[in-house]
């Protein structure tokens, strides 16, 4: 799935009061789960069609993963770096640990610095450097396994 | 003079001035404040002040310049038990308290540019940047920064910004005594906190708006994405800036840089 079709379900669901939200599609699979504030999602991948192993023997699917879902708790700008000279925080990738910053989110010369909740990989990120943010807005996807 | 005896019991409040630590060159009292409150569960009031920053902070890593001997720059660390969204208005809150203090205690007439620039006028005199750790909805740590222009020579910034700046000796036509000031504001800031937490938003919010020099005029505001330009109409509930646009239509700002256009 692509990534705007993405956010604009789980943006349809946060208007909403509907906490679960499953689709399969063409192949790919997504689960999203709100409680709260932390949103689980599960699988961030194709759940792709089992590949044949040499010798013809069907591989095992991919095991579910719920993926943490990091959200803006103000409104304001997105930036994905302390200065626009600096590298970012964190890209797709980067390992993380908790209680580290992923991003700042400024409102009136207030720099929220977003810690992540969790130990695990960047998956996703959601919001482009310099862009506005909502409350409650997606910021990122971390893979905690 | 500053030092650490003079700093050290210069100030208690109700919640800040708990612990007061001096430093006499520090990279950025902020970051020293950040260092502290993380490791420290009970780090609420817990006040940095430093004689001078190696490299002080402004918005989006800009730099402050403090040099040493002459001016204020100071760190309060807070843990507010509020909701994040909430959180801007703290940083109004300090801009209002510092400059009533300036009013009061020296008798100029200084003035706030959105969201929270400390103005003589229409020239900077103090700057405040907030920077807060939150963990999914909560908030972990506030520290509000807090850098004054008092008794330092005007050439010692950069010829660029000297026209837009000022100091209290400039505006007094004497020096003023840092030690005396200090004490002022953190008893400045200390109230409007206990009144933030009491929850008067729009006290806070009045105070703000009878003290700002941004509503009513022409402004410029320049973000990382756009630039607009209309009338500072007012301020939201959490201290956002609503532009009238020449374009028409109406703009609610939550950051970037406000230039105030002479009419």
């Amino acid at each position: 799935m692509e990534l705007d079709e993405i956010k604009n379900l789980i943006e349809l669901l946060q208007d909403s009061d509907i906490t679960e939200l499953q689709i399969e599609k063409e192949g790919s699979k997504l689960k999203i789960k709100r409680e709260k504030f932390m949103t689980a999602f599960e699988p961030s991948t194709h759940v792709s069609k089992p590949a044949a192993e040499p010798g013809g023997k069907m591989a095992g699917s991919v095991e579910d993963q719920a993926l943490v879902m990091i959200n803006s708790p103000i409104v304001g700008i997105y930036f994905s770096a302390q200065s626009p000279e600096s590298p970012p925080f964190v890209t797709v990738g980067t390992k993380v640990t908790k209680g580290q910053v992923l991003c700042i989110v400024e409102a009136m010369k207030l720099m929220n610095e977003i810690e992540s909740d969790t130990d695990g990989t960047i998956a996703k990120v959601l919001v482009e450097n310099g862009h506005p943010v909502e409350y409650g807005e997606p910021l990122f996807l971390i893979d905690p396994s | 003079m500053l030092d650490q005896e003079t700093v050290r019991n210069i100030f208690k409040g109700e919640f800040i001035g708990k612990e007061i630590y001096f430093l006499e060159s520090t990279e950025s009292t902020n970051d020293k404040a950040l260092e502290i409150g993380k490791k420290r569960e009970d780090s609420e009031g817990i006040v940095v002040v430093a004689d001078s920053q190696t490299k002080g902070k402004g918005r989006l890593g800009r730099h402050w310049i403090s040099p040493p001997g002459v001016n204020l720059y100071f760190s309060v660390i807070l843990k507010p038990d509020i909701p994040p969204i909430e959180a801007p208005l703290i940083t109004l809150a300090a801009a209002v308290a510092v400059s009533s203090v300036l009013r009061t205690w020296k008798g100029v007439p200084a003035d706030i540019k959105w969201p929270n620039d400390i103005m003589i006028k229409g020239k900077k005199v103090g700057g405040i940047l907030t920077e807060m750790r939150t963990s999914g909805n909560e908030i972990d740590l506030v520290v509000i920064g807090i850098g004054l222009n008092v008794n330092m020579p005007i050439g010692d910034l950069p010829e660029d910004i000297r026209s837009a700046t000022t100091t209290l000796e400039i505006e007094k036509d004497a020096p003023s005594d840092r030690a005396g000031l200090l004490r002022g504001l953190l008893a400045g800031l200390d109230n409007a906190y206990k009144n933030l937490l009491n929850g008067n938003k729009r006290a806070l919010i009045n105070g703000w708006l009878s003290l700002n020099c941004t509503i009513g005029n022409r402004v410029i505001v320049r973000d990382s994405n756009r630039t607009i330009t209309g009338i500072a109409e007012n301020i939201g509930q959490n201290g956002e800036l609503i532009v009238k646009l020449e374009s028409g239509g109406t703009e609610v700002v939550n950051a970037g840089d406000v230039t105030i256009l002479k009419n």
